[in-house]
């Protein structure tokens, strides 16, 4: 239980990918899961930035060939995957906001009427 | 000879680009023609793969990507296993796009029909991509976009159904692959590495306090992929999806894309954790269990299914519960078993999605009980579809019958072989109530429909698919014992 506290940011993202995975898998409503899928999504890159940074150290930038030293800089590259992360769920996104536009042109609804959903809201 | 090392990376880079290059024709016609020359050219390369292992000594090679080399850079591997694999999926999306040609052009609007042909490109780009990659990163962003693409073939048909087929389909798509990135970043928080030979030298090395955070990262990896290959708690989304999909899209969604996350899990089980891991975490009884359930419900469904598209879906759930248990058998055997039966179920469900979807073509509706004699119309359709019925049964001298009997050799050493054994004798009397009887309405001439939409008929190109799919399923019993051998030879080259 302490050390829930004590790396309370790795806890907060698990809560926050809670929050998402269960709005984009239970809620009716399409936009809600697809701010649930956002969410989602946020909370792993919070969770890889924070795995990534080492208190007390500096941005990992080289400037002209001073090379500071591995003990100067945080760990650059859950930064880059972040990068990457935040790259696919903006196409993820569109995507899906296509999927909606069209579900709204055939139902004329944005609540997918559906038994597996239904339970949930 | 040392051209060969560059062909797991050309063959990612031939269908990415033959997909980019689709839109700047206008022509469908010419779009279709370079997607099979790309497909092709792929299933080439893969053969020659499979001939320069052959000829070198060592069982596996690995191919940088960039200046770096390994911890930091990003490298695909290639084997026996990788190299047949790829062979095997790049020939079953050519067939199926060649057999379903003609349904395709029925079920989607004109103007949209090229970009079909591009998402399929993507979508072998993606699968190769988890074949051959060695870093789990890269298998998530290409999981990723294999996603986008496999919703996208099933949305194109614009009906009703399949938006919202899709979306269902999207919704546990993203959600397996969130499962899937945020246990490859536990996995790299207590590793430090992303490439997967890495992983496992660092997972061989570590410490025991370190297991809980280790056996979280492998139980969400597997529940992430399981979602996307629709293990048997996880299958709700399947066959919606691939009911309402194009046939040629159904047959490429059962046969390729279920198998490419398999394929990705296989690596991950194997070569990232190892064998030794997994006993210690007790992960594959889990996995074995599921697989039984499966095999059993899956079936169950599927005898009570009033479409035919939907049946044929269904008994892919069976099928993966197959897979999986072949996996969770843990032995190089019946990993080998489950390879096996990966070949085998790619090849006899594209048959069945393409012949079956020849024969709703005839009689305009999807339901079971209008099909009634429809295979004195179209016969070779009718052939394939009961080829392919009797193969997935396991009736003697179809390709079913050698998996069924490689899993049950598989299984006699483990501790649970009683109960694979019983699975296995239910789940193939359950097949066999589901495929018989349609399979005998198929020819059934006296209680005939005679108010029929169409006279469809396989032809040309779809017709020579279907002869060649039939002949490789029969063939494929006859080729077992050197496939198999090749087979539990790339698996040991795995790790």
């Amino acid at each position: 239980m302490e050390n829930l506290f004590i790396n309370y940011y790795e806890s907060i993202s698990i809560i926050l990918f809670g929050i998402g995975f269960s709005i984009l898998l239970l809620h009716r409503n399409l936009i809600r899961k697809i701010i649930g899928m956002n969410i989602m999504d946020v909370s792993i890159f919070l969770y890889l930035a924070v795995k990534g940074y080492i208190s007390g150290r500096e941005v990992p930038i080289v400037e002209e060939n001073i090379h500071m030293g591995l003990d100067y800089y945080i760990n650059p590259l859950p930064g880059g995957l972040v990068l990457t992360g935040i790259v696919v769920s903006v196409c993820m996104t569109a995507f899906a906001l296509g999927l909606v536009k069209k579900y709204y042109e055939k139902y004329q609804t944005l609540d997918l009427d559906d038994d597996f959903f239904r339970k949930g809201s | 000879m040392e051209a060969f090392i560059h062909i797991p990376f050309l063959s990612i880079l031939i269908t990415i680009l033959a997909g980019l290059i689709i839109p700047l024709f206008k022509c469908t016609r010419i779009a279709k023609k370079i997607t099979m020359v790309s497909f092709f050219i792929v299933i080439l390369f893969s053969l020659l793969l499979i001939f320069y292992l052959n000829g070198s000594n060592q069982g596996y090679f690995t191919y940088q990507l960039g200046h770096y080399t390994a911890p930091w850079a990003n490298e695909l591997r290639a084997s026996f296993f990788e190299a047949i694999l790829s062979l095997v999926l790049s020939f079953i999306m050519l067939l199926s796009v060649a057999g379903g040609s003609k349904s395709i052009s029925l079920d989607i609007k004109e103007d949209k029909e090229k970009y079909y042909y591009l998402i399929l490109n993507l979508l072998l780009a993606s699968i190769l991509a988890l074949i051959y990659t060695n870093d789990i990163f890269t298998a998530y962003v290409f999981i990723e976009i294999n996603a986008v693409a496999a919703c996208a073939i099933v949305v194109i048909n614009d009906t009703k159904d399949s938006i919202k087929a899709t979306i269902k389909y999207f919704v546990m798509s993203v959600l397996g692959s969130g499962i899937y990135l945020f246990a490859i970043s536990t996995l790299y928080s207590i590793t430090g590495h992303l490439a997967m030979s890495n992983i496992h030298n660092a997972i061989v090395n570590m410490p025991e306090s370190y297991y809980i955070p280790l056996a979280t990262s492998l139980v969400l990896i597997i529940v992430g992929l399981a979602v996307k290959s629709a293990l048997f708690p996880f299958h709700t989304w399947l066959p919606d999806a691939h009911g309402s999909a194009t046939s040629s899209a159904s047959a490429i969604l059962s046969s390729v894309v279920l198998k490419g996350y398999i394929i990705l899990l296989i690596k991950i089980l194997y070569r990232v954790y190892g064998y030794d891991i997994l006993i210690e975490l007790n992960i594959l009884p889990i996995i074995l269990i599921l697989g039984i359930l499966g095999m059993i419900l899956g079936s169950v469904f599927a005898l009570v299914q009033k479409d035919l598209k939907k049946m044929v879906a269904y008994s892919s759930v069976a099928q993966i519960g197959y897979i999986y248990l072949g996996i969770g058998l843990g032995t190089e055997y019946g990993v080998a078993a489950a390879l096996f039966h990966i070949i085998v179920h790619g090849l006899t469900k594209s048959l069945l999605f393409i012949s079956g979807g020849n024969l709703l073509e005839i009689t305009g509706s999807k339901k079971i009980e209008d099909l009634n004699g429809v295979a004195h119309i179209d016969p070779i359709s009718g052939i394939g579809f009961v080829v392919g019925g009797l193969s997935m049964i396991g009736v003697p001298l179809f390709s079913g019958f050698i998996s069924k009997i490689l899993f049950i050799n598989s299984a006699l050493d483990s501790s649970l072989a009683i109960v694979v054994i019983i699975g296995l004798a239910i789940s193939t009397l359950l097949n066999a109530m589901y495929y018989i009887p349609v399979s005998l309405r198929l020819f059934d001439k006296r209680n005939m429909n005679k108010n029929l939409e169409r006279s469809f008929k396989a032809e040309g190109m779809g017709k020579y698919s279907l002869i060649i799919l039939i002949f490789t399923n029969i063939l494929l019993g006859f080729l077992s014992k050197p496939l198999v051998s090749a087979l539990i030879e790339g698996f040991k080259s795995i790790g």
